[in-house]
């Protein structure tokens, strides 16, 4: 009865201290302004680790073939590029004011990037049908099909070894 | 008058295939011989990223998908087509006849392209391309290859088909 209590009082103490926190204003939530390092740290491995357990599932169709690449590439231009970029275009009002940064899908991240192709694509495809809360990314699922979105997993996925002219080919509109 | 303006265009382009085709034919022999080392997968990215070649491409997606404006708008007006024996002598010709019957065709069909070379010199383009067709059509088994030859013009800043020259 006693623990109880105690444990009653201490629920009422952290609810009061976060509605402090909360309604004092004090937390900066300005883009501007970067997450301490450990916060960072926290929002980004819950992110992965989230991503990873939703998307594993996701059985990730042929991503070679001329239809995919031509579909996504228009819808790269038109969706993604102003945020993460293109070949020829190194920074943007938007990859530079937006925070989290998003990441510069024009380069290749094989170096530190972790999985398998399939697991990046699977992680690709998820992240644009449901978006990333609180990210700027949005849930593109709402409005898109899966084959368009499969689409622009399939140019994300040649992006990189694109040249400026090649991807300025690939994503026109006639 | 007429006759004899079309038998100069075509003989025009006739000429211009078989140059075109004769300056490239070193290339022709490499994309032949990769075909064979990569085993079923081809990388199109390099006919995509040519403006004559996605052009190309967009055309054959157009005839899959059964989508005759769109494919239509890929031709030149006088476009000529010679096709098993028989030629087409303006996209709308081609358009309102023999074009209905290859989408129906190729609909039922799975198509694989075993190689594709495009070439951009100046305002003239051309593409040469072999395919594997199978399926079943009309209750006949289909298995054999297609080829074929196109000539491109630029014209006001677009690509479109002036030849086609289809075998199977």
């Amino acid at each position: 009865m006693k623990a109880l209590k105690i444990l009653l009082i201490l629920l009422l103490l952290g609810g009061a201290s976060a509605a402090t926190v909360m309604y004092s204003g004090i937390v900066n939530v300005a883009a501007d302004e970067p997450h301490s390092d450990i916060v960072y740290w926290l929002l980004e491995e819950t992110r992965e680790a989230s991503i990873k357990k939703s998307a594993q599932h996701i059985k990730v169709p042929d991503l070679e073939s001329p239809e995919l690449l031509l579909m996504g590439g228009a819808d790269y231009e038109y969706m993604c590029s102003s945020c993460h970029l293109k070949p020829g275009l190194e920074e943007s009002d938007m990859s530079i004011g937006l925070y989290p940064q998003p990441p510069n899908l024009s380069i290749s991240h094989e170096t530190h990037q972790h999985g398998t192709d399939e697991e990046l694509a699977r992680k690709n495809f998820w992240v644009i049908k449901h978006g990333i809360k609180a990210s700027g990314m949005p849930a593109w699922g709402k409005t898109h099909s899966d084959e368009r979105i499969w689409a622009m997993v399939a140019f994300i996925k040649r992006l990189p070894t694109l040249t400026p002219e090649q991807y300025q080919v690939l994503t026109a509109i006639d | 008058m007429r006759k004899d303006r079309n038998k100069m265009k075509n003989i025009s382009i006739m000429l211009t295939t078989v140059s075109l085709m004769f300056l490239t034919m070193s290339n022709v022999v490499t994309a032949h011989t990769s075909e064979g080392n990569s085993a079923n997968k081809r990388d199109e990215l390099p006919v995509l990223t040519s403006s004559a070649g996605k052009v190309v491409m967009q055309f054959h997606q157009a005839i899959q998908a059964n989508d005759k404006s769109k494919a239509r708008g890929f031709l030149a007006d006088n476009v000529i087509i010679y096709e098993g024996g028989r030629v087409e002598r303006s996209a709308d010709d081609y358009a309102n006849h023999h074009m209905l019957a290859d989408m129906k065709y190729l609909a039922q069909l799975e198509v694989k392209i075993l190689e594709h070379e495009v070439r951009e010199v100046g305002q003239t383009a051309f593409s040469m391309s072999r395919t594997k067709l199978t399926g079943e059509f009309k209750g006949k088994e289909v298995n054999s290859e297609g080829m074929e030859s196109m000539v491109l013009l630029k014209k006001d800043g677009k690509w479109k088909i002036a030849h086609i020259h289809w075998s199977h």
